[in-house]
């Protein structure tokens, strides 16, 4: 081989040392309590007295691809667990309010959704990839979370961990 | 020649961490995410544009490995 | 003209095979409607289909192309990519002689003589095709890649590997790749070979992408390439001063000899910047190359995205670039490489292919890219290709001048 080749990749290794890690910042983990949604300065009417109810707060924008696909399985979870007392809350994080609704449009749904306008509560939150959702039991812990949405893989898990926090 | 080309390598690599760089968090890349700033917006017609250079240009490559050879030049 | 010291030569021109009837573009399309057919959902998966016209002024190289692309996500770790290239090629190409007005003969004969570089008229058609698998795990994305062409004179194949690795939070990524082309350059009654040549390329290349911000990608690449083996082109001849010529308007000529080996290297930059108060993006693009050849040559590329409305997109660009010579280019040589007592005025290297003098090239026009339905984008372009040397020796008519036309489409599916 070469001198060049080893070089290039002397050089290689050295600098992702440099860069470091893909590990996100300290984001929120399970067991933490997830930020109080009427305190949050959110755009939209937040459903209120969310105590003692299983929450999934989903965080999307309009120019996510991802999240075109997970709306409508969002909304059959809504169809299906929302009777037994699931709440669905879709937090978008659009700086353009007409690109939220021109998705919307596309995408309609019948669970809450709202905007973090300032983008101070997915900060908070710390989310590590677009989009990604947390599922809350009744006292307000996460319990589970999403980084993501991989279709029908994605969806098998929310069912399976919706079941077991309505199942307590 | 090639240690003037290493020591440009090392030169570029040790200058990107160093430049003025604003951290984008995975909420902010709505402007990212945009037809009109991804990387490669018509892989085909780059290509085929790539092909004409090739044909007519000494020069060739630069921006990816690949794609295989031709007759063309 | 001649070919010296052989039998007198004409490229013959060579029958066209049957174009779009051809079995692998009717599979390609087969396929692709039946992809279709399985994921009506708004995904990221498409069908791409692009025309594109290529043609010189004068009577010079026309060349049709179209290709057909398909990518599919068939899993979250797993996308495929195809591609099929079919060229139709035909037109008038220089054979390495300088203008007949430029060479000497013992005859003097009746002016005027013509001041263009003599042309021979060649007939192709080419087969390509492309297929990779992209992985991905986590930060990890490795692709590897198969790549095949077929013409009647030239045949390749090829194998690349490109990895990148994604690094504070997509912030960074670092790019690897390698690539490998198996070619070999096959002989006819137009070409100086007489049996088949081979050469074999490396490509190496090491990159990275930063965003600068929420509206900036900065990316480096450089590339280091080999190439050995048969380098020459096998259809260019080469005019030696001291060789007879009969009729200067039918020279005699040798065949080109370039060095059997060849070291590039290129260093690529480039900037993506969104402006939202213009609903737009600039993009600009520098590569330096030099070669052992003893070729250096800078390449300028900007382009400008506009949308108009929620559907269109036009896409002015400029391109701009200059090279020197290669260390063995000339228009014509001294000596006679067939006289055995002559043979120290010879180098050891020569090529009178226009293609590595001294020259620049302007490319400029623009593309519209319309989103008619949520599933189906149309585009069109038109650019201009211009040449022109910068010797002040190679006759301005050896350049190519040149109008692109091209259609395309895209299915979302």
């Amino acid at each position: 081989m070469p001198t060049l080749r080893l070089d290039l990749l002397a050089l290689m290794a050295s600098l992702c040392a440099l860069l470091g890690s893909n590990a996100g910042a300290g984001g929120l983990k399970t067991g933490d309590t997830f930020p109080d949604l009427q305190a949050a300065g959110l755009e939209g009417h937040c459903p209120a007295d969310l105590k003692g109810k299983t929450v999934l707060v989903d965080f999307w924008a309009s120019w996510c691809g991802p999240c075109k696909q997970s709306f409508p399985v969002m909304e059959e979870l809504h169809k299906q667990y929302g009777p037994r007392g699931l709440v669905i809350i879709a937090i978008s994080v659009d700086q353009n309010k007409r690109d939220m609704a021109d998705f919307l449009k596309k995408n309609p749904v019948s669970f809450a959704v709202l905007r973090d306008a300032a983008q101070k509560l997915v900060a908070r939150v710390d989310v590590a990839a677009m989009p990604s959702s947390f599922l809350l039991d009744g006292q307000g812990k996460v319990r589970f979370i999403h980084t993501g949405f991989h279709g029908a893989e994605t969806r098998k898990e929310y069912e399976r961990q919706i079941e077991s926090l309505l199942g307590k | 020649m090639r240690m003037k080309f290493i020591l440009l390598l090392a030169l570029a690599s040790g200058c990107i961490p160093m430049t003025g760089c604003q951290h984008v968090k995975p909420w902010q890349r709505g402007a990212l995410a945009d037809p009109i700033m991804s990387a490669d917006l018509d892989p085909v017609g780059t290509q085929q544009a790539e092909h004409v250079f090739f044909s007519r240009e000494a020069a060739s490559g630069g921006r990816g490995v690949g794609g295989g050879g031709c007759g063309c030049n | 003209m001649n070919r010296a010291g052989t039998q007198a030569l004409k490229p013959e021109p060579q029958p066209a095979e049957p174009g779009c009837q051809h079995p692998a573009a009717a599979l390609a399309l087969a396929a692709a409607l039946y992809l279709m057919q399985l994921n009506r959902a708004a995904s990221q998966d498409h069908f791409d289909y692009r025309f594109e016209n290529y043609q010189e002024d004068n009577g010079r190289m026309g060349v049709q192309t179209q290709t057909w692309l398909f990518e599919k996500t068939v899993k979250p770790w797993l996308t495929l990519r195809g591609q099929v290239v079919y060229d139709a090629i035909s037109g008038n190409t220089p054979i390495g002689s300088p203008p007949p007005s430029q060479i000497k003969s013992p005859f003097p004969l009746p002016p005027p003589l013509s001041t263009s570089v003599p042309t021979a008229f060649l007939r192709d058609n080419r087969w390509a095709g492309e297929f990779e698998a992209a992985l991905n795990y986590g930060p990890h994305h490795l692709t590897p890649q198969f790549s095949y062409s077929s013409e009647h004179d030239y045949l390749s194949y090829g194998a690349a590997l490109n990895y990148s690795l994604d690094l504070n939070e997509k912030n960074t990524s670092l790019n690897l790749g390698w690539a490998h082309d198996w070619d070999s350059i096959l002989p006819n009654g137009a070409t100086y070979i007489f049996t088949k040549q081979h050469k074999n390329t490396d490509d190496i290349l090491i990159g990275a992408s930063q965003l600068l911000g929420p509206n900036t990608v900065l990316t480096f690449d450089f590339t280091f390439r080999n190439s050995s083996g048969y380098l020459n082109d096998p259809y260019r001849g080469v005019l030696f001063d001291d060789y007879p010529q009969g009729d200067p308007n039918h020279p005699s000529l040798f065949a080109e000899r370039r060095p059997d080996y060849r070291e590039c290297y290129i260093a690529y930059a480039s900037v993506m910047q969104y402006i939202k108060a213009l609903r737009g993006s600039a993009e600009g693009s520098y590569r330096f190359y030099a070669d052992t050849f003893g070729i250096f040559a800078h390449t300028v590329g900007v382009a400008w995205h506009q949308k108009i409305g929620p559907r269109l997109v036009i896409s002015p660009l400029f391109r701009y670039y200059e090279q020197s010579a290669a260390d063995f280019y000339g228009t014509q040589f001294a000596g006679d490489p067939s006289n055995p007592y002559d043979t120290t005025r010879i180098p050891a290297y020569y090529s009178a292919d226009y293609r590595l003098s001294h020259m620049e090239t302007f490319t400029y026009g623009a593309e519209v890219s319309a989103r008619v339905l949520s599933w189906l984008t149309l585009n069109l372009g038109f650019k201009r290709y211009e040449m022109m040397g910068l010797d002040g020796v190679t006759s301005p008519s050896a350049y190519a001048h040149a109008s692109i036309l091209t259609v395309g489409s895209r299915v979302w599916f």
